[in-house]
């Protein structure tokens, strides 16, 4: 009984002595090293399936070889969002732990109250794609332009998934911002998160006339091959962010400028601290706060010897469709680091025009 | 012709056979495993597969082999093991067979109706594919919302006998289907403030708590076998189930072709085809006394659209893009990894790919029903397994497998709290598959529903003929059954004789269950009223239909006299000596899981009642080296699929979270 209260003792002293040793110390890491023998998690904030967790999981594949030590790499689906960025948030700050970002959300944590996290906090590795936002319409709404659309009777129906109402963030925020300025007719119905290819069936029934879309600005001449071409869908207004300009896709180049060019000073600061900051990028790696610069730097080196292999990088731009653009990970922390410091700024002048878009758009639903 | 020749001549190349067996191997392993689903062995082998198998042909077939027959094995523990999982509607009738001796026959006979239903869906696929475009885009929001109350109106079919017990428990359903954000205003409705919740309702944890952990704790109770004592087994036995489904064959033909029906339609949902089409096939049904106690007809209704629908799914995932099914979706990112375009251009482009994917249906579900019958014979005499040793592994893995599906902490009490829900419902006699048909309705009926009224108006709903044949065919059906529900359950001759002798009125012990759900129905009305209109009008009309339809039941019941013969699994262990020994035990040995799972993880909690459950149920000569087996076996389990292969994430453990917060 004596030795056994010994043992207990002891291992609660070992015990402590671990949990007061922070888990990993600067001075002993060693970047060769480091990261044999361990698992790295990437944390997808969607269910299996989908572009995000596809791509995930071929750099789970592929990504370990880069990296010093070719540590096992292995997905796991955290949802709904922010869920599975809250995780990484709350995770050991070792680099075991990274979130595979559809997008760097950047002022989330502002606006969305289970948010646990700061985004300027997390520490980037990098991001490969830029993140489009592009307004598309049929060929039967007679605009060229959403600019042009002032006062128009045809109205733009685009459908979307409204979490909070009146807090519309992301493609909802930028379409409603935009109209609201331009006095665009534009009329939003709400509904179930879909997938694009749902969205295209209610293009294609008549339900609906307009679509915002990211990513399948690239897919769409493959999902839908003809249809830009051909005029049956048009786009009329570029979302994206305007440092990083669309590349032409199979079928044509976005025949409109930037939506930015359209702003006044005043709208061109708010638009880049409210919009820009939701699609400063696409596809993005980031650990959790506070975890050693060495630990960050091994991390941010492989990610960008992987993109410099021609291999990796044709597989990445294989299962994404669209081309690879990098940001390197020094780069996207100061980028998140302004954006987030625009937005906050601009939180007064969010609240006041989500008011107004409530008011206008959203209200009557 | 010269696509079909060269669809066909890939038959005679090594490299499409081997990628067909490695496709039909991973399908059957995903049937056979539970907790394993084609949609998580999709997401495991599609980057595998874009990347390394660089012919699209190829790749694209094989995705969609691995698809399309993954479920044909996976009524294996349906039968075998006694575990429902997400297949109710089989285990509904195949469990009084497997309970009378016929495992090996049963399996036979699934085998041979899944085989036909695959069939012909893949049949079906070839010729409709090219002419479906206009009946899909016929499909809009109003129409899938009409489809889903058309299912509702089963909800009576699967009410025989307790026609008020078994609307109340539809729309019981239907009231839980709204937990989660209102996808119109964004309110979050009844989450609790959890951020899990948001999606509502998990339904694996929904279902396997309401209908699996049940049975298996009510056949514990029993202390006998899954199959009686005289089984026989053999594949003799197997081919006799065969032989026997071939004599339904008019039937296996109309529901595989409701299947692909069904399956074609985005935005149905997988698992409602059973439902439906059990609904359906009961209707149609002259002697609708049979159904839930082992009728192959409704084994029929149930398997055939399973299998069948999957051919209903790869249509408008190949003709339009647009994937009818979780799993195709997988499909369609390959495709467009491999850049070939899905649409009208892919069925002239592409008819290589068409007909080897139709190709390899058939043979798949050949194969995989092959297997099935030369091995079931076998395989079936694991129903004649100790249950406490069955049991043990298999109540952890339901939790763990639900778990999964969230990846949260939070799967655990909706298991539990389900599980005694269900427990209490089966022991009353309250019909649970009308509040499993409107729990899965429940968010295909409001979301589409509310979509249509959103895009179209309330007048321009009204205005679509296909909504408004649907609507009234559900009203019809709805009265129909209704009245012929009446007609054939007359009171017994006593209870009747009590009728007109007018007994005074007496308080019935399944009175507790009108109770509880006037309970739920209140708190779902007074937590509705603080919603905007488009997240209220739901769950605030259910909820007051839910309080009615209990409270009616509540009075009705107190005259009534005599147990109802409803559509569900009754109390076996009802009655019988063991009961009373062995419901404390798996009491303590849930509460065991708890207390170590609280205490030290999730997963050491499964391994602890599954190394327990054999010790404290006494099974086996040795029940010590049973608990050891099963423990190992949990372990293997844990390690091998959950942390290796799902790389499951698991909840922090309570003591040392709290130990974490205060020491450090």
């Amino acid at each position: 009984m004596k030795g056994t209260r010994l043992v207990l003792w002891a291992a609660m002293a070992v015990l402590t002595g671990i949990g007061l040793c922070p888990s990993v110390r600067a001075a002993d890491i060693d970047p060769a090293t480091y990261f044999k023998g361990k698992t790295i998690t990437l944390v997808v904030d969607f269910k299996p399936g989908g572009g995000t967790d596809v791509q995930a999981r071929y750099f789970a594949a592929h990504f370990g070889k880069f990296i010093p030590g070719d540590p096992r790499i292995v997905v796991t689906n955290l949802f709904p969002i922010p869920a599975g960025h809250n995780f990484v948030w709350n995770a050991k700050p070792d680099g075991l732990s990274i979130s595979f970002l559809a997008a760097a959300d950047v002022g989330t944590e502002l606006i969305d109250p289970t948010a646990q996290f700061q985004s300027n906090k997390f520490e980037y590795i990098g991001a490969h794609t830029a993140r489009d936002l592009i307004l598309y319409v049929r060929d039967t709404v007679p605009y060229a332009s959403l600019h042009d659309s002032k006062g128009g009777k045809v109205p733009i129906s685009i459908a979307l998934p409204i979490s909070r109402p009146e807090d519309l963030s992301g493609i909802g925020l930028a379409t409603a911002l935009l109209s609201l300025w331009f006095d665009a007719p534009l009329k939003i119905t709400p509904i179930a998160q879909t997938g694009s290819s749902d969205t295209l069936l209610m293009l294609e029934r008549g339900d609906i006339n307009g679509w915002v879309g990211g990513a399948q600005w690239y897919v769409l001449p493959k999902l839908r091959p003809g249809w830009l071409k051909s005029g049956y869908l048009k786009p009329i207004a570029d979302m994206g962010n305007p440092d990083t300009e669309p590349h032409a896709n199979a079928e044509i180049s976005l025949p409109i400028p930037n939506a930015i060019t359209w702003l006044n000073d005043d709208q061109k600061k708010i638009w880049r601290a409210l919009v820009i900051s939701q699609v400063l990028t696409g596809k993005a790696l980031a650990t959790s706060p506070n975890t050693p610069p060495a630990v960050v730097k091994i991390l941010r080196d492989a990610y960008g010897a992987a993109f410099k292999d021609k291999d990796f990088a044709a597989g990445v731009e294989k299962i994404q469709q669209e081309p690879v653009d990098l940001i390197p990970g020094d780069k996207l922390q100061q980028m998140v680091e302004t954006s987030l410091a625009e937005f906050k700024e601009q939180l007064p002048a969010y609240k006041a025009l989500q008011k107004q878009i409530f008011e206008r758009y959203v209200k009557g639903l | 012709m010269d696509g079909i020749l060269a669809g066909l001549a890939w038959l005679g190349t090594s490299t499409y056979w081997i990628a067909f067996f490695a496709a039909v191997f991973m399908a059957a392993a995903a049937g056979l495993v539970p907790g394993l689903s084609a949609t998580l062995l999709m997401a495991l082998a599609v980057p595998f597969i874009v990347f390394n198998i660089q012919d699209p042909v190829i790749g694209i077939v094989m995705l969609a082999t691995i698809t399309a027959v993954e479920e044909i094995l996976d009524v294996l523990p349906i039968v075998a093991l006694g575990y429902p999982g997400v297949g109710q509607v089989t285990f509904l009738e195949a469990r009084p067979l497997v309970a009378r001796g016929y495992a090996a026959r049963t399996l036979g006979f699934i085998y041979v109706v899944a085989l036909c239903g695959g069939l012909i869906g893949a049949l079906v696929l070839l010729l409709i594919i090219p002419i479906i475009k206009p009946f899909i885009l016929q499909f809009s929001f109003a129409e899938i919302g009409a489809i889903g109350i058309f299912g509702v109106a089963m909800v009576g079919a699967l009410s025989r006998g307790a026609m008020i017990k078994g609307v109340a428990s539809g729309v019981f359903g239907m009231l839980i289907s709204t937990v989660g954000l209102s996808v119109f205003t964004g309110e979050a409705r009844y989450t609790f403030g959890q951020l899990e919740f948001q999606e509502g309702l998990p339904l694996i944890a929904t279902v396997v708590g309401l209908f699996a952990l049940p049975e298996m704790a009510d056949l514990l109770m029993t202390r006998q076998t899954v199959s009686s004592a005289d089984a026989t087994f053999g594949t003799r036995e197997v081919f006799k189930g065969a032989r026997i489904a071939l004599k339904y064959w008019r039937l296996i033909i109309r529901h595989s072709l409701l299947g692909v029906f069904l399956g074609a339609i985005p935005g149905i949902g997988a698992r409602v085809v059973s439902w439906l089409s059990y609904g359906i096939g009961i209707s149609l049904t002259k002697n609708r006394r049979q159904f839930g106690r082992g009728s192959y007809r409704g084994l029929v209704f149930s398997e055939a659209v399973q299998s069948s629908k999957e051919g209903g799914h790869a249509i408008p995932t190949l003709a339009l893009g647009v994937p009818a099914g979780q799993a195709w979706v997988f499909v369609v990112v390959a495709m467009i990894a491999y850049g070939v375009s899905p649409g009208p251009q892919f069925l002239s482009q592409h008819t290589d790919i068409v007909v080897l994917i139709v190709v390899s249906l058939v043979l798949g579900n050949a194969m995989l029903a092959t297997i099935g019958m030369l091995w079931s014979g076998r395989l079936a005499r694991m129903s004649r397994l100790p249950y406490p040793m069955l049991c043990a592994v298999i109540v952890p893995l339901a939790i763990l497998s639900a778990f999964q599906e969230t990846r949260h902490w939070t799967a655990v009490p909706i298991v539990l709290g389900f599980a005694g829900l269900g427990f209490v419902m089966k022991y009353f006699r309250w019909p649970r598959p009308p509040l499993v048909l409107g729990f899965i309705l429940g968010k295909i009926v409001e979301q589409n529903m509310l979509t249509a009224i959103s895009l179209y108006g309330v007048a321009g709903v009204l205005e679509r003929p296909l909504t408004i044949g649907l609507i009234i065919g559900a009203i019809a059906i709805a009265v129909f059954l209704t009245r012929i529900g009446n007609a054939a359950m007359p009171l017994p001759a006593s209870d009747a004789g009590d009728a007109e002798r007018r007994l005074p009125w007496r308080w019935q012990d399944d009175n507790y269950v009108a109770l509880f759900f006037i309970l739920v129905g209140a708190f779902f009305i007074i937590g509705a009223s603080h919603f905007r209109l488009a997240a209220r009008t739901f769950p605030m009309a259910l909820g007051i239909l839910l309080v009615l339809l209990s409270f009616l039941q509540l009075v009705r019941n107190g005259w009534q006299r005599g147990e109802a013969d409803v559509l569900d699994i009754g109390m076996m262990s009802k009655g019988m000596a063991t009961t009373r020994q062995t419901a404390p035990i798996i009491l303590g040995l849930v509460a065991l899981f708890l207390v170590v799972a609280a205490a030290i993880g999730l997963q050491y909690g499964a391994i602890a009642f599954a190394a327990a459950t054999p010790i404290a149920l006494g099974a086996g000569k040795r029940p010590w080296l049973s608990g050891l087996v099963t423990g190992a076996i949990m372990a293997a389990l844990v390690v091998g699929l959950f942390d290796e292969m799902l790389n499951v994430i698991w909840p922090d453990p309570l003591v040392l979270s709290w130990m974490e917060g205060s020491l450090f």
